[in-house]
């Protein structure tokens, strides 16, 4: 029989989670350069929602947390080819060489231009996870293992303050959930983005040339905006689509949002957490002790705990452990 | 069945687990459980029991007892004391089902009970014949110069004979009052102290080089109750005593009075301090979420679940543990 | 993120509707061809920059066939070239060397004139023993005289008492390429084609037979004659006070 025990109801367990959830906000911005055009994007999101399901296998089950994008914004920057007139050779009879043409540009440089539309309202995921519920033994003298950092990680992408708590000054015994498999959804983006994407890009591109029929030259020379947006952008089908594919694969978002999850559950923030050893009484000043009434501060008592273990099954996490001698 | 059938979070110790605290309690806050009087600071060997302190307390400098006025010797002209000592020297719980047998006078443990065996030792100086007749020159003389003596008042003048070392020891009486006495004061531990013609200033504690302990074995009955503490807005979990018997003391009276004065200093001096919140008892949660409040903005607080709307007893004292049930409520608009 | 470049739109390439031989402007390209081996002096006037000469050698030996010097940049011989701007022009008999300005406002003036030198042949023939081309006197037979006609209407070509009608056109619906030049032979017996159309953006490359100063004038704008909307702001100068009449 072990000498503490302590069970979480799952009631319990989902309102711990709900607070650490709502508590995660990140922030993210990059840019790529793919040669003849360049993206970056700028997001910034939060969690909500979710339901929090002991199972059990000794596993918790967090899903369908919904990822509220606050911010979903991407940067496109076209480099709109050379437009030029003229050009062209002539042929001429032997022995007369043929006569090239110079050609003329429309624009003196390469004309850039760049959209940076938000798409925050436009998209909507969930992630779900299954983690383990595991004890760990959080040891003072120990040093963190050299290379990734995964906390420092965390801090660097979680935006506002205080989302992960300061590492122990004392050993610990912590319990985390750590994340076996994390599902997300792929990042989606309506019919209606593609045509956004068009429209502003179109936009961008028309207001750099001229209007009537230079407009139209130029134009015909480009073989029309919509043509040249998806020749610069390589887009095989729909711009959602290629959006789509940008923000998943191109940019590692996704990656990006599992590692948060990874980390946050299962190396940063754990659920629960005790020291060792552990404070019965703290330290006091006392005037008591000697006649003299001279202050004496009594050191605390702490209370060494030994073999904690932790379990779950489908309706509660059950935390176990000893007294040490 | 589960631990959370009725409630959000669900604690227990075990007694074995609460009789380890208690040892881990002995030894890093002493002064709880030794009372003494300032001379045992120089000469802690002549407690009835050795204190076993653990190493942050000696590292501290914290003192191993709590210093006690001597006992008064009544009618001295001068005050005198004597020095004593007052120890728990152990002390183990159980919870119900009984498991350590009561003394008839507590009959069987009730159900959501415990019962507390405690040993206590005490012991006083009794001062040596030659330390009575040292000091005994002194009180007369004393007596007369105050013109305090039964006959009434007697004319004569003060002091004149020689007081001498006595040859045999430390104290020696060469048939006149001494002038030189091995006395002992609250802040001077066992060093000698000279009296001169003037009357003692402070207490004049006695020399001690033996005390006389004896021991008792203390068994009381309590049980565990919410209560809330002025000035904390948090329930506190508090041990409340239900009788005290002392075994094998006698006569009745002095064995009722005793084990009043023993239940007294439990209730008003022990108890009290050994109270405990619910989180810091069981598992501190709420530190670990309240710092997390703090920063998402949410209140989180863990009470007692309500006994018996929730639960039949909160805390249960069965199955050998303590058992305590908590209801956890998240609120917006935290700190 | 990049920054956008700043971009200026090349405007010559469509206000410009007149275009001359006598004075070289945007989107006019002169063509000159040189059959005899030896050294020349490439003279280059501008009423607003300073005066420019190039030297173009021309010997059996060389390879090159063609090059297209920009009036309007520092010696810019086009995109696949490594010299520099004052180095000499390598050009084999019969090569043709093409002047144009690519941005920029009022004509060029071009002399071409042989320059006799030390082992090399002096020119054997010309009009002129020294200038072989003069653009204010016009293009010399066997030269060419091209313009890239960008503005949708009918233009009239002129030369000597020819005349031809050019009509431009946008496409339909196809995209444009504006690498297929239109070639006008002009002769003793005036344009062959008398009359030419073609798309927008592409040349109309005028091969002289004959001496001659050549006109492309844009005589009716498709659309009757849009002008570009320009924002402007007129300052009336306050009328100075002046003596009163009765």
């Amino acid at each position: 029989m072990s000498h503490l025990t302590v069970a979480v109801s799952e009631a319990a367990v989902r309102k711990s989670v709900e607070v650490l959830v709502e508590a995660v906000k990140w922030e993210k911005q990059d840019s790529k350069d793919f040669g003849r055009f360049s993206a970056g994007y700028h997001v910034k999101g939060h969690l909500e929602g979710g339901a929090v399901d002991l199972r059990a296998d000794n596993t918790i089950e967090i899903k369908e947390l919904d990822i509220k994008w606050d911010k979903l914004q991407v940067t496109l920057g076209l480099d709109i080819p050379e437009i030029c007139v003229g050009g062209g050779c002539i042929n001429l009879p032997w022995p007369l060489p043929d006569i090239c043409l110079p050609r003329v540009c429309v624009f003196s440089g390469d004309p850039d231009i760049s959209i940076s539309p938000d798409f925050a309202a436009f998209v909507a995921q969930e992630i779900s996870f299954i983690g383990s519920v595991e004890a760990r033994y959080f040891d003072m003298t120990v040093p963190p293992p050299p290379g990734f950092d995964p906390c420092g990680f965390l801090n660097s992408v979680l935006s506002g303050t205080g989302v992960l708590p300061d590492p122990p000054t004392t050993n610990q015994w912590q319990i985390f959930v750590d994340p076996e498999t994390v599902d997300i959804d792929l990042f989606d983006f309506a019919d209606i983005v593609g045509d956004l994407i068009e429209d502003a890009l179109t936009a961008a591109v028309t207001a750099i040339i001229p209007g009537g029929w230079v407009r139209d030259l130029v134009l015909a020379i480009i073989g029309g905006i919509a043509d040249l947006i998806r020749f610069i952008l390589d887009i095989p089908d729909e711009i959602d689509e290629w959006l789509s594919d940008l923000f998943n694969v191109s940019f590692g978002l996704l990656d990006f949002l599992v590692q948060i999850v990874l980390e946050l559950f299962g190396n940063c923030v754990p659920i629960y957490a005790i020291d060792d050893p552990f404070e019965v009484l703290p330290a006091k000043v006392s005037n008591d002790v000697l006649l003299s009434g001279a202050p004496v501060t009594l050191v605390p008592v702490k209370v060494p705990i030994a073999d904690l273990s932790v379990m779950v099954d489908d309706t509660e996490l059950v935390v176990r452990a000893d007294v040490g001698a | 069945m589960a631990f959370t059938d009725h409630s959000d979070l669900f604690g227990s110790v075990h007694e074995d687990g609460v009789n380890l605290v208690v040892r881990h309690l002995m030894r890093q806050r002493p002064s709880l459980f030794n009372y003494a009087t300032p001379a045992f600071h120089a000469r802690p060997d002549l407690f009835c029991q050795p204190i076993e302190a653990a190493k942050s307390v000696k590292d501290a400098g914290n003192p191993l007892f709590t210093e006690q006025e001597p006992l008064p010797i009544f009618g001295t002209p001068f005050p005198v004391g004597i020095n004593f000592c007052l120890q728990l020297v152990d002390a183990r719980i159980d919870f119900h089902p009984q498991d350590v047998p009561l003394p008839p006078e507590l009959g069987e443990l009730p159900p959501q009970r415990f019962s507390l065996m405690a040993a206590a030792c005490a012991g006083i100086d009794c001062p040596s014949e030659e330390v009575i007749a040292g000091l005994l020159p002194w009180i007369e003389r004393e007596l007369l110069a105050q013109q305090k003596l039964a006959v009434g008042k007697v004319e004569e003048s003060r002091g004149g004979k020689d007081v001498g070392r006595s040859q045999t020891g430390a104290l020696g009486v060469t048939g006149a009052p001494p002038r030189r006495l091995v006395g002992v004061r609250p802040d001077v531990a066992l060093q000698p102290a000279v009296l001169d013609e003037r009357p003692p200033r402070g207490t004049v504690v006695l020399p001690t080089r033996r005390i006389e302990c004896f021991c008792l074995e203390v068994y009381t009955v309590g049980h565990f109750e919410w209560g809330a503490v002025p000035g904390s807005e948090q329930a506190w979990l508090k041990t409340k005593l239900d009788g005290v018997e002392i075994v094998d003391l006698g006569p009745e009276r002095l064995e009722a009075s005793i084990e009043c004065y023993v239940a007294t200093v439990l209730r008003l001096g022990i108890l009290p301090q050994v109270m405990v919140p619910l989180e810091k008892l069981v598992l501190d949660i709420t530190k670990v979420l309240a710092e997390q409040g703090l920063q998402v903005g949410k209140q989180v607080t863990l009470g007692p679940s309500p006994a018996p709307g929730d639960v039949p007893n909160n805390p249960a004292v069965e199955d050998d543990m303590i058992k305590a049930f908590g209801k956890l409520t998240v609120t917006d608009g935290g700190a | 993120m990049r920054t956008d470049s700043q971009v200026t739109l090349n405007r010559a390439v469509f206000t410009q509707t007149a275009f001359e031989s006598r004075a070289l402007t945007v989107l006019t390209t002169l063509l000159h061809r040189f059959t005899e081996p030896g050294r020349y002096r490439v003279h280059v006037q501008h009423p607003a920059m300073p005066v420019r000469d190039l030297t173009v050698n021309v010997s059996k030996d060389a390879k090159k066939t063609q090059e297209n010097i920009d009036l309007s940049g520092t010696g810019d011989r086009g995109h696949d070239c490594c010299c520099g701007a004052d180095e000499d022009i390598e050009l084999a008999v019969n090569g043709v060397l093409g002047l144009y300005p690519s941005t920029g406002v009022g004509g060029y003036r071009v002399t071409v004139s042989s320059v006799p030198a030390e082992g090399t042949e002096a020119p054997a023939s010309g009009r002129d023993e020294r200038t072989l081309l003069d653009t204010e006197k016009g293009v010399p037979a066997g030269d060419y005289f091209a313009v890239v006609l960008t503005r949708p209407g009918t233009y009239l070509l002129t030369a000597r008492d020819a005349r031809a009608e050019v009509k431009v056109e946008l496409p339909r619906r196809e995209r444009l390429r504006t690498d297929q030049p239109t070639l006008v032979v002009l002769g003793a017996e005036g344009f062959q084609p008398g009359s030419v159309s073609q798309l927008a953006g592409r040349a109309l490359v005028v091969q002289c037979d004959v001496d001659a100063l050549l006109r492309v004038e844009l005589v009716e704008p498709e659309g009757g004659g849009e002008r570009e909307d320009r924002r402007k702001h007129t300052y009336r100068r306050p009328r100075r006070p002046g003596p009163e009449h009765a």
